[in-house]
Formats: C-alpha cells, sequence, structure tokens
C-alpha cells in the first residue's frame, strides 16, 4: 500500500500546477495577462498557449494566431475562437486561425476556449494591442534640388534611422527604450533609453535587415519591428544648364543635340554618399575619350561649344571616392550638333 | 574740208557745250514741278498722299482667347499665382520668372504683359507668391548655398524691396491670410514655421521628428497639415497629421507613398510589386476606395469651396514599374490629360485630353483660383506656364 501511495502523491504533485494555471493571474504592473502569454514571451514556456504571428502586429495587419497545445489532458478536445466575444465563424476545431488586428491604440481579447470530451472547459486568452513602428530611414547620400523623393543607401554610405510608435493618438520617442540591430550586431552597444534615431553605415552586400525593439522601461514589449533595407549603386544623369534660367529638370538620355554654339551639361550623381560627392577623389569628363579641363568652378559641370557645323563626339563623366567611402559612378553622353 | 576750218568748228562747238552745261548747272533749277514732271491728274483732281501717322509700340501681350488650354509663357517660371478678388473682377496671373526673379503680370481679359519687378535675384530656383499678390517668397541658389527672401512689391517703382529670411527653406506655402508657411531643417529634425511679411514675425507650429519630410499644407495655419517622409518605391512611409497641437498617424502608409488631401479625405500612391496603385482614403471612417487609375498625387490639386473634388493628371495606360522615382528624375514624362476626381464615390469626370496642342505636356504645380474656373499648370519638359480654363 504504501508503495502504491508514493507515486500517487507524486503524480498528484506533479498534475496540481498544471491544474491551477489557468486560473493563476500575474500583475507586473505594466498590465494584467495570464500565464500563458507571459509564457510565450520565452520565460519558461508552458505547455499550452496561444502563439501570434507575427507577435506585436501592426494595427490592420493580418494576424495567424496558433493554439499550442502539447498537454495530453486535453486530447480531443473542440476548439472555438473568440474574438472580442464574438465567435469567429469557420475556425471551430481548427488550430490555426487568422484575423486582423484593430486599429492603433485599441486592445483586442482573443481566446482559444477548450472543451475536453469530459466536459471541461479551458480558456486560453492572449490580448492584442496594435501599435504602430515605423522606421525612417534617411540615407546620407545626395540627389538634386530639384528631386522630390528621397535617395537611397549605397554601399559603404550612412543612413540615419528614426523609430516612432504611435498608439493612434500621439507619437512616443524618449520615453521608450530602445534596441537596434543591423544583422546580428547590435548598434550603440546596446538598449538606450530615448535611443530613437541611430546612424550606421551600409554594409556590403545588395541587402541588410535592420531591426529594432521598443520597450518600457519596466521591460514590457511595446513593439519590435524589421525591415530589409536595400542598397542601390550610385548612377549619374546628365542635364541641361541655361546660364540664364538655370537646370532643366529633364534627364538627357543617350544623345544631346546642341542647338547653339554652345552648351553647359551637368553631371548630377544620384545616391552618391555626400561625402563623396563634396569632396571626391576623382572628378573627370571625356571627350572623346580624352580628358578634358572644365576650368570653372562646379566639377560637376561642362560647357561645350561646336568646332564644326555638323557632327558628333561622345562626352563621359567620373567621379570616384578612392580613400574612404570607396563608391563612385560614372556615365556618357552622345552629344549630336 | 581743209583742217584749219574743222578745228575752228570743233572749237566752237565745244564751247557752246561748255557754256550750256556752266548756264544749266548755276540756273537750272526748275521754279515749278509741273515743268518738269508730266501731269497724269486725268480729272484735274489734286490729291494729295500724307505718310501714316507712326503708332507708338503696343505692349507685349499673351495670345488669350476662347481656347481652353493656352500657353502663356515661353520662359521658364518657378513661381506662379491668380490674383483674382471677385468672381467678376479681371483674372491677373504674376508669375516669377526662372533665374531671374522678375515678376510679371498678365491680364486674361486683355493678355497684357507687364514686368511688375524688375529686381534681378540671380539663379531663382523657387518662388512662392501670395494670395493678394503683395509679397513673394524667393529661394535661390542651390544646396548649402541656397538663399531666401521675402520680398515685398513697391507700391511707386518696380523694384522689390526685399527682408532676407536667414534660414535654410525646404518648401513653402501660402496661406489665405497672405502669410507663408515653410518648413526649414534643423539637424535631424524639420522645422514648421508660419512668417508674417507684414508683421515680420516668425512662429514655430510644431516639428517633424525626421528631416527628409514632404508636407501637405492647410490652407492657414491653423489648419490640419500632412506630412510624410519624401517618397521613394524602395523606402516604405507613412502619413502623419498635424492637428489641435499635436502629430498623429494615419493608416496610410506604403513604399513610394505620397499624398494629397482636402479636409476629410486623402489620396495617396504607393509601389505595390512592380505596380504603382491609387488609393483614397476617408480620414471620418476609416474607409478606402481603390483608385482606377494610376495617379502622382504631386500632380492633383484641390478645388476650392470644399467640393471633396481633386483636378489631376494621369496619361497611364501601362503603368511605368519605376514610379514615383523616374518621374521625379525626369526620366519619363507624365500627363497628357486633366480630369476630376471625387473624393467622396472615387469617380471620375471631365476628361481633357490635350493631343491637340501638338505639344508634349507633362504636368506639374497645379494652381487653381478660388472659383474653380482657372487652373494654371507648369510643363515639367520646360517649365513653361500654361493656362487651362475649367468648366463643369
Amino acid at each position: 500500500m504504501r508503495a502504491f501511495l508514493a507515486p500517487c502523491i507524486l503524480l498528484c504533485l506533479t498534475l496540481l500546477p498544471l491544474s491551477t494555471q489557468a486560473q493563476f493571474n500575474v500583475d507586473f504592473g505594466g498590465g494584467s495577462f495570464d500565464v500563458d502569454s507571459f509564457a510565450n514571451s520565452g520565460f519558461g514556456a508552458a505547455e499550452i498557449g496561444i502563439t501570434l504571428s507575427p507577435s506585436q502586429p501592426q494595427p490592420g495587419a493580418e494576424v495567424e494566431a496558433s493554439l499550442s497545445d502539447y498537454s495530453s489532458s486535453l486530447y480531443g478536445s473542440s476548439i472555438s475562437w473568440v474574438l472580442d466575444g464574438q465567435v469567429i465563424p469557420d475556425a471551430a476545431n481548427q488550430r490555426n486561425v487568422t484575423f486582423t488586428a484593430g486599429k492603433a491604440g485599441e486592445t483586442q481579447t482573443l481566446q482559444a476556449i477548450l472543451t475536453t470530451p469530459e466536459g471541461t472547459t479551458r480558456t486560453l486568452t492572449n490580448t492584442i494591442s496594435p501599435v504602430y513602428l515605423d522606421i525612417i530611414l534617411e540615407p546620407q547620400t545626395r540627389v538634386p534640388d530639384f528631386y522630390a523623393g528621397r535617395s537611397l543607401p549605397s554601399i559603404g554610405s550612412m543612413i540615419n534611422a528614426t523609430a516612432l510608435v504611435s498608439d493612434g493618438s500621439t507619437i512616443r520617442t524618449t520615453d521608450l527604450i530602445y534596441t537596434w540591430q543591423v544583422g546580428q550586431t547590435v548598434l550603440e552597444g546596446g538598449p538606450l533609453r530615448g535611443g530613437y534615431k541611430v546612424s550606421f553605415e551600409m554594409p556590403r552586400g545588395d541587402q541588410a535587415v535592420l531591426s529594432v525593439r521598443a520597450t518600457e522601461p519596466n521591460g514590457t514589449l511595446v513593439a519590435n519591428r524589421a525591415v530589409l533595407v536595400r542598397s542601390v549603386m550610385p548612377t549619374v544623369h546628365f542635364y541641361e544648364v541655361s546660364s540664364l534660367f538655370g537646370v532643366k529638370p529633364i534627364v538627357l538620355t543617350d544623345s544631346f543635340t546642341i542647338s547653339g554654339n554652345t552648351a553647359t551639361v551637368r553631371a548630377e550623381p544620384y545616391h552618391l554618399d555626400s561625402r563623396v560627392f563634396n569632396n571626391p577623389d576623382i572628378t573627370e569628363w571625356e571627350i572623346n575619350n580624352r580628358s578634358t579641363d572644365t576650368g570653372g568652378n562646379n566639377p560637376y559641370q561642362v560647357t561645350l561649344q561646336k568646332t564644326s557645323s555638323f557632327g558628333n563626339t561622345q562626352l563621359d563623366f567620373h567621379v570616384r571616392d578612392t580613400s574612404e567611402v570607396l563608391q563612385g559612378a560614372r556615365s556618357s553622353l552622345r552629344i549630336n550638333f | 574740208m581743209k583742217r584749219p576750218i574743222f578745228l575752228i568748228i570743233a572749237t566752237v562747238l565745244i564751247l557752246i557745250l561748255a557754256a550750256v552745261w556752266v548756264y544749266v548747272l548755276l540756273y537750272g533749277n526748275p521754279e515749278n514741278l509741273s515743268e518738269q514732271f508730266t501731269d497724269f491728274n486725268f480729272n484735274n483732281e489734286t490729291v494729295v498722299e500724307t505718310p501714316p501717322e507712326p503708332t507708338p509700340e503696343p505692349e507685349p501681350t499673351v495670345a488669350v482667347d476662347d481656347a481652353r488650354l493656352q500657353q502663356l509663357t515661353t520662359t521658364p517660371v518657378v513661381g506662379y499665382q491668380i490674383i483674382q478678388p471677385t468672381p467678376t473682377s479681371t483674372a491677373l496671373v504674376y508669375y516669377v520668372e526662372a533665374g531671374t526673379g522678375h515678376i510679371f503680370s498678365i491680364n486674361l481679359d486683355t493678355g497684357e504683359e507687364e514686368r511688375i519687378s524688375r529686381t534681378t535675384i540671380p539663379n531663382t530656383s523657387d518662388a512662392t507668391i501670395s494670395p493678394n499678390g503683395e509679397f513673394v517668397v524667393i529661394t535661390s541658389g542651390s544646396g548649402g548655398r541656397k538663399e531666401t527672401l521675402v520680398g515685398r512689391r513697391s507700391t511707386t517703382s518696380d523694384t522689390l524691396l526685399t527682408t532676407p529670411l536667414n534660414e535654410l527653406v525646404d518648401s513653402v506655402h501660402p496661406t489665405t491670410n497672405n502669410t507663408f508657411l515653410y518648413s526649414t531643417p534643423d539637424g535631424n529634425t524639420m522645422v514648421v514655421k508660419e512668417y508674417n511679411p507684414t508683421t515680420n514675425t516668425t512662429e514655430t507650429l510644431f516639428t517633424i521628428p525626421f528631416r527628409e519630410a514632404t508636407l501637405v499644407w492647410g490652407d492657414t495655419a491653423d489648419s490640419v497639415h500632412y506630412f510624410y517622409p519624401k517618397p521613394s518605391r524602395y523606402l516604405e512611409g507613412a502619413l502623419y497629421k498635424f492637428a489641435d497641437g499635436a502629430i498623429s498617424r494615419t493608416p496610410v502608409s506604403g513604399f513610394g507613398m505620397s499624398a494629397i488631401s482636402d479636409k476629410n479625405s486623402v489620396l495617396y500612391s504607393e509601389s505595390i510589386q512592380n505596380s504603382y496603385k491609387t488609393t483614397i482614403f476617408n480620414v471620418e471612417n476609416n474607409t478606402s476606395i481603390e483608385s482606377v487609375l494610376s495617379i502622382i498625387p504631386e500632380q492633383c490639386a484641390v478645388l476650392k469651396q470644399n467640393l471633396s473634388t481633386l483636378i489631376c493628371s494621369s496619361s497611364f495606360g501601362n503603368t511605368p514599374t519605376s514610379l514615383p522615382d523616374s518621374w521625379y528624375t525626369g526620366k519619363i514624362s507624365a500627363g497628357k490629360q486633366l480630369f476630376l476626381i471625387n473624393l467622396k464615390t472615387g469617380g471620375f469626370k471631365g476628361r481633357v485630353v490635350f493631343s491637340d496642342t501638338g505639344r508634349e505636356l507633362n504636368i506639374s504645380d497645379i494652381e487653381i483660383n478660388n472659383y474653380n474656373s482657372l487652373v494654371l499648370i507648369k510643363n515639367k519638359l520646360d517649365n513653361t506656364l500654361w493656362l487651362y480654363k475649367l468648366k463643369f
């Protein structure tokens, strides 16, 4: 008898915590949540719970909720999904359900109601509070003044990134703790209070992953997000310049015909690092493959003069940094006259 | 005949001829013209021909007629405004010439063009004129050498009285109160201010937490303003709103996103998987309507008087996948037609095709007068100014 009692006692002690987990609510000061969602954060993973993908959805995003159930005690249970008190149709007895995250600042409650064959009910709950986390990228590369768009990053160029967290009514910046990563590298040495802005160098390769994690000072996760940052090769476009009216913002593609005796052409590099543009090691103009001196104050501009009544020539421009950023661009244009 | 007699006769003839020549030289002027010219006055009527009086050289005129689309300038312009205090008063178009900063006025009734400011501001690259035409903000130079001046038209001469605005100005917008809203970079942020040219005072309105921002301006400093990161099809952006002293995020976002707004709706476009999609978002009830046409919001203007209507340009059958970057660069041309878009229903009407001009148009910077009858367009291909007379 004693031999039989000992394993029973041991078994009861093992099962007792499992039977009380669903009713065990903990308030960590930043809001109440049940053990299931706490377990999903990775701290002592429970055998049962609801996992969300993405874990921190943005407002209006499509969210997939999955029931993680490794407990044999709920084998054969029926599953019913309820969102904000409304049963989700067509989700009965499904382990996964898809729904749309609500508006920023609004809280949604997702429940999975498990009914065992014996008739006992267990409810798993997860709350979703969508917030916007925007990552604004501002590459420090150059585009012309008349260009209304944003410049793009090129390899080796500096990028300023700004994280803006919004619950729909206000933008939060300095009261959160931010952790930035480029690939596997943590920037700024680790989390920073109010560190919603960061600068980094575009690494080699076609793209890089930039991620940011924003938490409350007490460690509660507010939002996290990762974006793919693509790099481009710097390019050069040619534009005609009038000495009186200024630059004509239409690209000279392939060829350009000089109508008068002279014409001024400007080479505008796109997405070239600003440091290279302002202080290039090489700026070269070539006419018919022969280097020519522009003689003017602007190394990106050349004035051409007809030397015969008709003909054509090849105009080439090359800009490059050979010491620090190691990037450059070149292009050519056919001149007809 | 003997030789001496021949010589005597020849000498006498020569002397007679010489005497006649001397007489004609000294006394040959006729006293009466009729002695010299034959009178063809058959009926003996005297006809007096008088040369026409020289007429003074007329003022240069612009061809303004009943044609709905008209080219107003052959020189490039950087800013313009329609001055028309009442619906029945004569409409004047003020424009600022690129490169020189000279200001011209065109009377749309007579076509008469007049230079109202001869003050030269070299390398003028941008200009904004107040609705009453009295003030102008002119930007010259480029990059770090940009300078911005506020000009006031002199009432006694054709000079411009200028005051420097000692800040690097990114964009300027006139208000209906004849003040100017402008944005100026400050480190990694952009500060939005209001400048009153009458009192020469400046007031800070709000700060955008990033620098590369495009603003969708309200009518006054107290109006709702929107802003978003400058677009690129490879970078994501979102639309933010400044209202009642606070910045908030709207549900509008996307790659290459740019937008235009009236008070209740936002028309925005974004790059999605090699296509360029346009959507109308209602701010009040958070609903969206997808437009059947791809529109670059910078090619639109809001009709006045709260009509919830935009006038826009589009020319895409097959939308280029490179938008909007390729249009900003100047690689592609857009805008062969104009039409009106109802922001409540998403429907469009009044399509006008410009094929009969024989000119290629790349429409940008649409301005419309307070009575929705006159539309100014800049042709991005050569920055000339065009007028379109809108009729509903």
